[in-house]
């Protein structure tokens, strides 16, 4: 094997690593919390034309 | 530009031992290195074409050109592919635009081989004991397919010295074409009489520059790939995509196993139109684990031109701790020249992340908002066909639906993607190497054209 796939494998299991650290602790980076910002706010409507 | 050997017979049987002799044209000393086989010895001293079919060696063709030494010496001997070779002659050959050179090596036991050197790679050549076959369209020997390269071209020799097992001279020329399988060269050679077939080897650089003991050459990063040269991404692709898979099914068997989201709160609240902010606190939302992410979602189905102003927060009973999200719920509908159109997310959902233990109170912060159609009939218009507009409705009904757990299909579908960049990387490589190995022939074409 490779020098550079022995370095992919080892990438691989930090990210399965990273992955089950982060299912375990509900982390998302697609979480939408936060504040809403102030140009958030205001007049909506369709987008209808 | 070619890198394979040309046109010679299949040289004879026989037993071979080395003898000295002297050339009858400069009494230099010359070894017949496999007597009993050669058939043409070029002086090296004075370069005289010598018949060595006969016992005084009778001069054929006497020197008209300066002598040059050859990279490798005649009479020197290394090791390829586990045979032990030794060099007995030398030519070089053009196709017109590139020069090339060619060693004629010789074992006892194995017979002749063609050292080929193209002053970038070595590759080594054997002629082949009969014809290749023609399976799927394509040449093939031992099961390895060969696609075409270039068109057919001249080469020529434009130097030659040491012993052949054929009447070499210079300018004898044939007709070459040649086919590509990676890291083999298929090249078929005619002078008229007959054709002959070799397979040549690519040999690993530095390979025949240690057997023969000559300095080894570096490579020519960024240099256009020859036809034979495999893909140097090749092992390295496979080998990735393995560990990728591997990966992946372990990310996937993560997924699948990890616990899905459980409900853990519902309640239906009603958001006035008209006021500034509707304040309303819903609780308790239990969160068991160490940390997890938390799911709201709102739901306003009879929202109808209008939108909700939805802000959250999850605050902790005991600590005060506050983790705000918001969401826009809504929903618009008309009719226009086009028909009946309807817009808006009437069902919106926010996901907290990484919410830690603890029993929380969800405060909800809405607004109800009306929107009005600038190009509508104003309120006093009563149409002919049709109702009327629905009465307006005071508040929205939102039913809160909070959930912890899940949601790790994103992050899942992240991680494959990250897994994956690597080999798409590799294959990106592979594909431009082999796109480029190929454009030989695609070159070679529109050079035609034109």
């Amino acid at each position: 094997m490779s020098r550079s796939s022995i370095f992919y494998a080892l990438i691989c299991l930090g990210l399965i690593a990273l992955y089950a650290s982060a299912a375990r602790n509900g982390y998302s980076p697609f979480a939408q919390g936060g504040a809403r910002p102030f140009f958030f706010y205001g007049s909506r409507g369709p987008t209808h034309k | 530009m070619s890198t394979v050997p040309r046109t010679r017979t299949r040289p004879p049987g026989g037993a071979s031992t080395v003898k000295a002799l002297n050339c009858p044209n400069c009494g230099g000393t010359i070894a017949l290195r496999a007597a009993g086989r050669t058939v043409s010895l070029l002086c090296e001293h004075c370069g005289s074409t010598l018949d060595a079919t006969q016992p005084d060696l009778r001069v054929i063709v006497e020197a008209n050109q300066a002598l040059h030494r050859p990279l490798i010496p005649l009479g020197s001997r290394g090791e390829l592919d586990g045979v032990t070779w030794e060099v007995t002659g030398y030519l070089e050959r053009t196709d017109g635009e590139e020069p090339w050179s060619e060693y004629l090596l010789f074992n006892p036991y194995e017979g002749y081989a063609f050292l080929v050197d193209d002053g970038d790679r070595f590759s080594l050549g054997r002629l082949l004991d009969r014809v290749p076959g023609w399976d799927n369209n394509a040449l093939s020997v031992d099961g390895r397919a060969f696609e075409p390269t270039w068109p057919t071209y001249e080469a020529r020799v434009t130097f030659v010295v040491g012993e052949f097992y054929w009447r070499v001279k210079v300018g004898e020329r044939v007709q070459v074409t040649d086919y590509a399988a990676p890291n083999l060269m298929l090249s078929a050679e005619e002078n008229g009489a007959e054709r002959s077939w070799t397979q040549s080897k690519l040999l690993d650089r530095g390979i025949a520059e240690a057997a023969f003991g000559i300095p080894a050459r570096q490579a020519s990063w960024g240099s256009t790939p020859r036809a034979d040269e495999p893909s140097p991404y090749r092992r390295r692709l496979r080998e990735a995509l393995v560990i990728a898979a591997l990966a992946a099914a372990v990310l996937l068997f993560l997924g699948i196993t990890a616990p899905s989201n459980q409900l853990v709160l519902t309640r239906q609240v009603d958001v006035p139109f008209d006021e500034k902010s509707h304040n309303v606190v819903i609780g308790p939302v239990d969160l068991p684990s160490t940390r997890q992410s938390v799911h709201v979602r709102a739901r306003a189905v009879t929202l109808n031109n209008s939108w909700l102003d939805l802000d959250y927060s999850l605050v902790e009973r005991r600590t005060q701790q506050s983790y705000a999200g918001y969401a826009t719920a809504e929903r618009y509908s008309g009719r226009d020249s086009d028909g009946s159109w309807s817009e808006g997310d009437n069902d919106p959902g926010v996901r907290f992340s990484s919410i830690p233990r603890g029993t929380y109170d969800l405060v909800i912060d809405g607004a109800a908002h009306r929107w009005v159609d600038p190009k509508a009939a104003p309120a006093s218009f009563t149409p002919i066909f049709g109702s009327a507009s629905l009465p307006a409705q005071d508040t929205v009904p939102v039913t809160l639906e909070v959930r912890r757990g899940g949601g790790t299909g994103g992050l899942l579908f992240l991680f494959l993607m990250l897994i994956a960049a690597w080999p798409a990387v590799l294959w990106l490589k592979h594909a431009h190497h082999e796109a480029r190995r190929r454009g030989w022939a695609q070159s070679d074409d529109e050079d035609d054209d034109e």
